[in-house]
Order: C-alpha cells, then structure tokens, then sequence
C-alpha cells in the first residue's frame, strides 16, 4: 500500500518534471522563431526602401539600366526567400537560401552606389541622400536583430542538447535550429554562379 | 576578450540566485522571530492578567505586527505603482521626439531601437533629464511591459556614440534580465521590516527609565530589534543581491553591444568627469538602487552597502586591459572618422576575430617596456620581419647595420629573439604603435625612407611571403598615410580586385578556386576583366598599399559595402587565419571602416 503511494508520487514528480522541461523548450523555441521574424520585418523594410531608392535613381541613372535590373531583382529574390525563410525559420536550408540571396543583394547594392558616386547630382539629391541614410539605419538594425536571432538559438539549442532536456527534446522532436549563415557550400553557390 | 561574457552572466546569475534564497531565509527567519515574540508577549500579558495562550490580546498583538508589515509593504507598493507620466515628472525627466530640432535626440532614438532589438524587448519610453549635469541613466518599470529608460543631460552631452549605446545596453541589461520587478518586489519586502523596526520606536519612545516600564516598552523594545536585524542583514544582502545585477548588466551590454570598450570608456568617462554620477536633485536617494552608476560618493561602511561594485572593478571585468589601451590611444592618436561619420557602424573587430582567438587590444607589457622610444619601434619593425626569416637573421642584422647603425641591429635581433611570439601576435597594434612615435617625431620623407628600407630587407632573402606582403604594405600604408584624392570607378574596380586576389591567397585556396572566387566577387561589381595577382610579381607591395589608397578615395557607402562583401568572404570557409585576420585588419583600418559585426 505505502509502497504504491510511494511509487505513484515518484511518477507524478517525474511527469512534473518532463512537462517543465517541455516547456521550456517550447518557451524557447518561440524566443528564437520571434527572433528571427524581427530580422524579417527590419528585412521587408530594406525590401521596402530599395525600389523607392531605384526609382529616385531611374531619372539619373538612364544609361544603367543593367545595375538597376541587377539590384531589383537581387532584391526580389531576397524578398522570395525571406518569405519562405519566414514560414520555416527552422529550416535550415531556407534560412541559408535567404543568407546566401542576402550577399547577392549586398553584392548588388555595393555596385549600385559605386554608381551612383560617378553621378555628383544623383549623390547630390536630398531624397537619395534620406534613402541611403535609412538603408544604412536598417542594416544596422538588420545586423542586431541577426545578433538577437543568434543569441537565441544558441540559448535554446543549449537548453536542447543539456542532460536531461536531451531526452525530453528527443521523444518530442525538438529539432536544432540554425545560426543565420552560409553552411552547405551548395547554397552558397548562387552567389557566384548567378553573376560569373 | 569578450567572448566569455556568457559564461559570466551564468556565474552571476547563480550567485544572485543564491543571494535571493538568502534574502528569503532571512525573511521568514525574522518572520518566525516575530511569531517568537508574539507568544513572548503573550506570556507578558498572561502573567498580569493571568490569561492563557490564545488570549484576545495575543492575537489582537500578532494582528496588529501583521497589519503593520503589510502596510509598510502596501504603501511603497502603491507608491511604485505610479504611470510612467507620473514617474517621470517626479523625477524631472522629459520625453525624447523623433522629430524634435536638435540632432542628438533622434539619434539617441535610434540607438535605444537598435539596443531594442538586440535585447528583444519592447521599445521603452526614452526620457532625459534636463537639468542633471552627471553622467548617469536608470530605467524604470512603469507598466507590465512597459519600461522606461532616463538619462542626464550630463550623459547626452559628455558621452559619444557608442559609449552612449553601452550605457543604454547596460539599462536593456536590467531589464532583460528582468531586475526591476525582483528589485521592486525586495524594496517592498524591506519596507515591511522597516515598519516593523519604526512602529517598534514608536512605542517604545527613545529614552526609557528603569522605573516605569510598561508592557508597550516592551513590546517596542522586541520590534525595534527585530526590525533593526531584520533591516540591517536584509539591507546587506539586498546590496550584494543589486551589485551582481550590476555585473550581470554590464555583461547584457557586452552581449547587445559585443562592443565592451563603449560601457568601459562610458565608466572611465564618469571617473574623471568632476560632476561624476551624481545627481543633484531630491529624488537622488530614491533612485540610488536603480541607476547605473552611484548617485553620490560615499565612505567606508557605505561600500557593504553600496548596490554599485567599484568602477574599476567594472571596467576591468568587461573589458580587461582597458586602461592601459586607453593610456596608449592617448598617446598614439590616430586620425579616424568624426562620430558623425561613423554613426551607425556599432559593430566590432571581436566578434569577427573571436573565432581566430586574437585578442585586439594593446600590446603586452613585457613588449611595452622593451620599446622606450622611436629608435626601439624601428627595431621592433625591423625584428617583425625578421621573425619569418627563419636561419637568415644575420644577412638581415647586416644589412640594418649597414643601413642605419649597428646598435638597430643588435636590437632587432635581440627583440626577434625574445618576443617571436608577442611580435607576430601583435603585428597590427604594433605596427600602430611604431607608426605614431614615427609620425610625432618624424617628417614623412625619412618615414616614407624607412618604409622603403624595410622592404629592401624583407627581399634580402630572395623570396617573399604573403605575410611579409601584407606586414609591409600595413607598415607602408602607417607610415607614409594614404593620399585622399578622387578616384575613378575603373580604379576602384582594379583595386578591389588586388584585395580580393590576396585574400584567397590568404585564405590558401587552390589557383582554380581562386579565380573562380574572385571571378564571381568582382562580377558582383562590374564586367571587366582583372587579372589574378600573384604573389610572384615583384610590386605586390607597392599594388596592395596603392589599391588601399585608391579605395580610401572612394565614399563611405561605397568602402563599408565593400569590406562587409569582404568579410562574408572571409567567413565563408568558417576560419580566420592570422593572415586572414591582419588582411581584413588592414583594409578597415585603412579604410576607416570598422569590421562588420558578423555570425
């Protein structure tokens, strides 16, 4: 009789402690899901800014239209993965597309604003200089927000792999969620094969 | 290094954790101390009126130190409870706009944003006050989720970016790491004991005869001691409890930050600002516990008490060799871009160069004191070649005796012995270092002849490696300084092209790899062609320090793309090689650029 009230406290204990690890992994699971949507909305701002920055430029830039098409549509790309990116964060391959299209576009906005230095006027224009000021405000941000995505998925990647969690993540399937990096030498392809 | 800033904020999280399990053995120890003193009066009352344990009066007398308790707690409670609105105006703070005339205020919005999202918490109301002219800055709970964050004008007017964004780390520390409500919730339990131990005087008067003492005197007499154990070992703890926060704070900031010199430099800054962290209004006391730094200077006995650690135990914990980096950045003042320039570019050398376990402070002390004076960092320059002329030294001594004096020789040959290590660990700082004695002492001429004669050396045996390539064209570019002058695209695009060429030779990539790689970058940039440089052509020097002159020309936009291309490209392999490491040292620092903050 003793033994079993024994034996039925040790279970509930145990089950008590199962559930508070789940939910830890699940808390941090969503820390870094959250994480990586604030990359994304300071992303889809970037996204925002840069047609408004070629369109500001067309009026100058008539010539170029090569760079132009080369900077739209590197920024299209990355809008596409960063859409996908966003529905999977813990895909890594989707993540790495994004990483891998998002040095495409800084390949692309690099060109772009060595052009515009050849064009005094264009540098000149109040409207160029408010967008370029913004882009680089949102690629700070952008760099802070891939920080924070960072710190999280190694905090929840810690608490994942430490004993006992390990077994809690195992039965319930909590994967290892990626840094925000290149990592297959795949993806970082494009990159190249794109634009040699 | 920063990088262990994890592994601290886990051993003062612990620490805390245990001081708050203290906190709260102390709580009901005192508790149960009091419930002791409740039947003690009981036996007080029973023998005068011979009345047994749950008499009226007893309970009427633990009712009562129970009311007490939670008033004392309830008040400051309510009191804590105050609106944003209504905290602020109390403290004297005024609201920061967007859109307000001057330009300070919107960029101290931008930063508190970034901070934001580095913390991952909510953007916080961001107040100034206007009239505290000490540099200090507090946050505040003002909702459920809802924090503020108040600096003085003091801080806004001595502070410059980036020490700003670690004094605003330091308050996102607080609260990411949730301090305010645990802190709140200590006060008010230490209002409570403060009650008891006033409501304990008010009973038993201050001045007690022998002659006449009434059971209310005794009653005083318990509570007063209680309450003043209570308040002095909970005071003590609460202390130590505030000043690990402090350090876990400060460690929060070098996470959001990974910039520790910008917190470092903001404490060093209050050391030897005379207002300091003080402030001067009458909130002062009430806003000890919550402020960065101390609000005013007190004595011996007030450091058990002081909720704030020692600011140079501060500095050195986040950032060891601060001051002796300072000390030498004041003497080697280099020109670099205005704040306004670099605005924007918080990102640090660490994080990229964490992972090549370089640390990029100072010099190391031993090498300091060998290098009394200019005739010394010429030697050491020289002896920085010499170190990869393994067998060869004395052709190298030889020809420095030859060329200056033998007692240069002697001394580079000596330095190359004793510090091989130090010399190659060190190379970029050094370098530096030299660079500015040279230049306070020296016109460019002899300094340009130096260079020149460095690098007849570095052929002396025949061959040249990268390392020495990039060693003489940092010393070149040092010394001699780039010329500022417009540069054409067509130039740009050759140049990034040299960078890019010796980066994959640096990153020891195959031919076939390597001209892919650089085919693929520069495709990137424009459709011409440019050749592979080797590091057989004999003005490989004279190319890369031009190159890093050329692209120096070329606007800020222009220069922080390109060096955060090239670091992508440098991380792409997942490792940084020393040579990896002074390349990408030499183009940011050449070209005004901080290193990008990278995974």
């Amino acid at each position: 009789m003793s033994s079993t009230v024994v034996l039925l406290i040790v279970l509930v204990a145990l089950a008590l402690f199962v559930v508070s690890i789940y939910n830890k992994l699940v808390a941090g699971r969503n820390d870094f899901r959250n994480a990586f949507s604030q990359i994304d909305v300071q992303l889809q701002r970037r996204y925002e800014l840069i047609p408004n920055l070629v369109e500001t430029a067309k009026g100058y830039l008539k010539h170029e239209n090569e760079t132009l098409t080369a900077v739209v549509e590197a920024r299209n790309e990355a809008a596409a993965r960063a859409k996908a990116a966003a529905a999977h964060p813990e895909d890594a391959a989707m993540v790495g597309k994004l990483a891998s299209a998002e040095s495409t576009l800084s390949g692309a906005m690099g060109r772009f604003s060595m052009l515009v230095e050849n064009y005094p006027e264009l540098k000149a224009d109040q409207t160029m200089q408010n967008l370029f000021d913004e882009l680089v405000t949102t690629d700070n941000r952008i760099s802070f927000a891939r920080q924070a995505y960072s710190d999280a998925v190694m905090q929840y990647n810690i608490n994942r792999e430490v004993f006992p969690a390990n077994i809690v993540a195992g039965i319930f399937n909590f994967r290892e969620a990626d840094l925000f990096a290149i990592e297959e030498p795949e993806m970082r392809k494009p990159v190249r094969v794109s634009f040699a | 290094m920063s990088g262990n800033f994890f592994a601290r904020q886990r051993t003062v999280r612990r620490q805390s954790f245990w001081l708050l399990v203290l906190f709260l053995i102390t709580l009901s120890v005192l508790s149960a101390a009091l419930a002791l003193a409740a039947g003690l009066l009981t036996w007080v009352f029973g023998q005068a009126h011979g009345n047994t344990w749950l008499a009226p009066q007893t309970l009427a007398v633990a009712g009562l130190l129970f009311l007490i308790v939670l008033l004392g707690c309830l008040f400051r409670a309510l009191e804590m409870r105050k609106g944003t609105d209504a905290l602020a105006q109390h403290f004297g703070a005024s609201p920061v706009r967007r859109n307000r005339g001057s330009r300070a205020e919107p960029e101290l919005l931008s930063l508190v944003e970034e901070m934001a999202i580095a913390a991952r918490v909510p953007m916080p109301d961001v107040r100034v006050m206007p009239r505290e002219r000490g540099i200090n800055a507090f946050a505040a709970r003002a909702g459920d989720d809802q924090y503020m964050i108040v600096l003085t004008q003091g801080a806004l007017d001595h502070l410059d970016r980036e020490e700003l964004q670690g004094v605003v780390a330091h308050e996102f520390g607080h609260i990411a790491n949730g301090d305010l409500p645990l802190t709140m919730r200590m006060l008010v339990a230490f209002s409570g004991l403060l009650a008891v131990h006033q409501v304990g005087r008010l009973l038993g008067g201050d001045s007690v005869s022998r002659d006449n003492i009434s059971p209310a005197h005794v009653v005083g007499g318990f509570l007063v001691a209680i309450g003043s154990v209570g308040v002095l070992a909970s005071g003590l703890i609460r202390a130590a409890f505030g000043r690990r926060r402090e350090l876990l704070a400060d460690d929060s900031a070098v996470q959001f930050t990974r910039y520790p010199d910008g917190l470092a430099s903001a404490l060093d800054k209050v050391r030897s600002h005379p207002q300091g962290s003080r402030l001067s209004g009458y909130y002062a006391g009430e806003l000890a516990h919550l402020c960065l730094l101390p609000v005013a200077s007190g004595g011996l006995l007030e450091r058990w008490f002081a909720v704030h650690p020692p600011l140079e135990t501060r500095i050195n914990r986040i950032s060891p060799g601060f001051e002796r980096r300072r000390r030498k950045d004041a003497e080697a003042q280099q020109p670099s871009e205005s704040l306004s320039a670099s605005m924007g570019y918080a990102a640090v050398t660490e994080d990229v160069l964490g992972g090549a376990g370089i640390d990029p402070g100072g010099l190391p002390d031993a090498l300091l004191i060998a290098l009394p004076d200019t005739a010394a960092y010429q030697a050491a320059l020289c002896a920085l070649l010499m170190i990869h002329f393994e067998g060869k030294r004395a052709l190298f001594a030889q020809a420095v005796a030859l060329n200056s004096s033998r007692a240069q020789a002697q001394q580079a040959l000596t330095l190359a012995e004793k510090f091989p290590r130090e010399l190659d660990h060190y190379a970029v700082e050094l370098i530096r270092a030299a660079a500015a004695a040279m230049v306070a002492e020296q016109d460019q001429a002899a300094r340009s002849e130096f260079a020149a004669q460095l690098k007849k050396y570095a052929r002396l045996d025949g061959s040249m490696n990268l390392h020495e390539y990039v060693l003489l064209a940092l010393i070149h570019s040092e010394l001699c300084g780039a010329p500022v002058a417009p540069t054409s695209d067509q130039d740009s695009y050759q140049a990034m092209g040299v960078v890019v060429s010796l980066l994959t030779e640096a990153a020891g990539y195959p031919l076939q790899r390597r001209e892919d790689t650089l085919r693929g970058f520069m495709g990137l940039y424009g459709d011409g062609h440019v050749p592979l440089l080797s590091l057989k052509d004999p003005d490989c020097v004279d190319k890369l320090a031009n190159a890093l002159s050329v692209l120096h020309g070329q606007i800020r936009p222009v220069r922080d793309s390109f060096v955060r291309h090239v670091a992508t490209l440098v991380l792409e392999d997942g490792h940084i090689s020393s040579l990896e490491k002074n390349l990408l040292q030499l183009l940011a620092s050449t070209l005004a650029v901080r290193l990008p903050r990278l995974l």
